[in-house]
C-alpha cells in the first residue's frame, strides 16, 4: 500500500517539477511514456537494450569468474595475498573513466576493449569480497575433504562454493548495479549502439525526453532481472538454512 | 605408503615419533610427544587413553596426514583410505544427510547398496533428506560415523565419538559400530577418555603419559575381560592410577 502511495507521490513531484521548469527541461511523465512507446515501436529500444544487456552479461561473467578465482587464491594463501594486495589497491582506487579511456586507447574502439574495461572496473571489488569469504572458510571442512580425498571438482562444488555463496551473491548484487552504470559510460565514449550511446546522442540534441525514456526503461529491466533472477537464486542457495521465525 | 597389492586388507600402522612440538601463541615451544612408539596390526581395534592435553587428537591428525610437522615416521601399509570421525560432526550444512555420505564414497553414483545399508543400520533412513541443521547432536554424530564407514576405509580414526551423548545413546551407538566393524573388519583407533568406551569396542588400550607423551601401558582387552566385570574394573582402576586423574 505504502509503495503505491510512494509511487504516486513520485509521479506527483515529477509532474509539478515539469510544470514549474517547463516541458523542455523536465518533460511530463506522459511525454516520456510516449517517447518510450515510439522507440519501442521503431525497434530502436529493443536493439539498444539488447546490445547493452549483452555487454553487461559478458563483462559481469568475466569479472565474476576472474574475481572468484583470484579471490579464492588470495584468501587461501598469505603469499599470494601479500604479492597482489598492492595491485588490488591501485585498481580499487583507479577511476572508472581512466580504465575505460586507456582500454580504448590501447585496444581501439572495439567491443573487446569495452567489455574488458568494464570487467576490470568491477574485478577488484569482487576479489575483495570473495577473499573475505575464502578467509572465513571452515578449516574443519577442509580437513574433512583432505582426509576423505574428495576429488577437486566435487570439493569445489560441494565444499568450497557453498561456503562462498553468500559472498558471491553479495558480489553479484553490488556488481550488477556497478557494471550496468559503467557499461553506459563505455557506450557513451566508444560504442556505436546501446543505451549509453542513445543517451549520449540525446544529450547532444538536448532531448531530455529520450534520456528519461531510456533511463527508466533500463532501470525497469535491471529491477526485473534482480527480482526474477538474482533473488530466486539466492533463495535456492539459502534453502538449507533453518527458517528464521 | 600406499600399496595397491594390499587392497582389501585393513591397514597396519607403525608409529615412531621422536618429537612433536607446538609453538604456543606466546612463542614458547611446547613439546607434546617424545619417543612415542607403537604398532597396530591389520584389523585391530585400539583405544587410546591419556590425560587431557597429551596430544591424542593431534596424533590422529598426524596419522591421517593432516599434520606433517613432526620428527619421526608413521608408516602405513594397506589400501590407504582413511575414515575419520572428528570431534565435531564436520558435516556440510548445505547438503542433505544422504549427499554428505555419498560425497566420500569412491563411486558416489554407483554404490546405492552401500549407502542404503549404512543408512539402514545406522537408523538414518528417515533422515536421509534432512539437512544437518535439523538433526540432534546424536544423529549428527551418527551421520559422521556413517560417512566414515561409507568411505570403506582401511583405517578408521574416531576422535571422542561418544562425547556429550547420553548413556543409552552411547550404548546403542557402540553396538552399531561394533556390528559394522564385524561386518567389515577395519583397523580402528578410538581416542576416548572413558574406559567404558574402550572396553566396549577395542581389543587393546594404549595409555599415554602426560606431555610430552609416550606409551605408558599397552593392555589387552579381550572378550574375556568384557565378560569379567571384576577384572575390567581392576584394569580401569589401573589406567586411572597411571593417568593420575579419576
Amino acid at each position: 500500500m505504502l509503495r503505491i502511495v510512494s509511487l504516486l507521490l513520485f509521479l506527483g513531484v515529477w509532474l509539478a517539477a515539469s510544470m514549474m521548469a517547463g516541458a523542455r527541461l523536465v518533460p511530463a511523465p506522459q511525454q516520456v511514456g510516449l517517447a518510450f512507446l515510439e522507440e519501442l515501436m521503431s525497434g530502436a529500444m529493443l536493439a539498444n537494450m539488447g546490445a547493452t544487456l549483452l555487454r553487461v552479461a559478458a563483462s559481469f561473467t568475466l569479472a565474476m569468474a576472474l574475481g572468484v578465482a583470484i579471490g579464492i587464491a588470495m584468501g587461501r594463501s598469505r603469499k599470494v595475498d601479500r604479492l597482489f594486495d598492492p595491485w588490488l589497491l591501485i585498481l580499487l582506487n583507479m577511476p572508472a573513466l581512466v580504465v575505460i579511456v586507456l582500454a580504448f586507447i590501447w585496444g581501439g574502439l572495439t567491443e573487446t576493449a569495452g567489455i574488458l574495461a568494464v570487467a576490470i572496473n568491477k574485478l577488484p571489488n569482487t576479489v575483495v569480497t570473495i577473499r573475505e569469504g575464502a578467509r572465513a572458510m571452515d578449516r574443519g571442512l577442509k580437513d574433512m575433504a583432505d582426509v576423505f580425498q574428495i576429488p577437486r571438482l566435487a570439493r569445489l562444488r560441494h565444499v568450497v562454493l557453498p561456503q562462498l555463496a553468500p559472498y558471491i551473491a553479495a558480489g553479484s548484487r553490488s556488481g550488477l548495479s556497478l557494471i550496468w552504470k559503467i557499461v553506459l559510460v563505455v557506450e557513451l565514449l566508444g560504442r556505436p549502439n546501446g543505451v549509453g550511446f542513445e543517451i549520449g546522442s540525446a544529450f547532444q540534441l538536448f532531448d531530455v525526453t529520450r534520456i528519461l525514456a531510456y533511463s527508466f526503461a533500463f532501470v525497469l529491466v535491471m529491477l526485473t532481472i534482480e527480482m526474477s533472477l538474482v533473488q530466486p537464486i539466492e533463495r535456492r542457495i539459502a534453502r538449507w538454512r533453518p527458517r528464521q521465525s | 605408503m600406499k600399496d595397491v597389492s594390499h587392497a582389501g586388507v585393513p591397514d597396519s600402522l607403525d608409529v615412531a615419533i621422536q618429537r612433536k612440538a607446538f609453538e604456543s601463541s606466546s612463542g614458547a615451544r611446547i613439546e607434546v610427544m617424545a619417543d612415542l612408539r607403537f604398532r597396530i596390526e591389520s584389523a585391530q581395534t585400539v583405544a587410546i587413553m591419556g590425560p587431557s592435553g597429551c596430544g591424542k587428537s593431534t596424533l590422529l591428525r598426524m596419522i591421517a596426514g593432516l599434520d606433517a610437522d613432526y620428527e619421526g615416521g608413521i608408516v602405513r601399509e594397506g589400501q590407504g583410505r582413511t575414515g575419520f570421525v572428528f570431534q565435531e560432526p564436520t558435516l556440510l550444512a548445505w547438503r542433505t544427510v544422504e549427499q554428505n555420505i555419498r560425497l566420500v564414497m569412491q563411486r558416489p553414483d554407483d554404490q546405492d547398496a552401500l549407502l542404503e545399508g549404512i543408512l539402514e543400520r545406522m537408523e538414518l533412513m528417515a533422515h536421509r533428506r534432512h539437512f544437518p541443521g535439523e538433526l540432534s547432536v546424536g544423529l549428527a554424530r551418527r551421520v559422521a560415523i556413517g560417512r566414515a564407514l561409507a568411505a570403506l576405509p582401511g583405517l578408521l580414526l574416531l576422535d571422542e565419538p561418544f562425547a556429550s551423548l547420553d548413556a543409552p545413546l552411547i550404548a546403542r551407538l557402540q553396538a552399531q559400530l561394533k556390528a559394522e566393524l564385524a561386518l567389515r573388519p577395519t583397523t580402528t583407533i578410538l581416542v576416548t577418555h572413558r574406559f567404558e568406551d574402550a572396553l566396549s569396542i577395542a581389543s587393546r588400550v594404549l595409555v599415554f603419559s602426560a606431555r610430552p607423551s609416550h606409551v605408558l601401558a599397552d593392555i589387552a582387552l579381550g572378550p574375556d575381560v568384557q565378560a569379567d566385570p571384576a577384572r575390567a574394573d581392576a584394569i580401569r582402576r589401573e589406567i586411572e592410577h597411571v593417568i593420575g586423574q579419576p
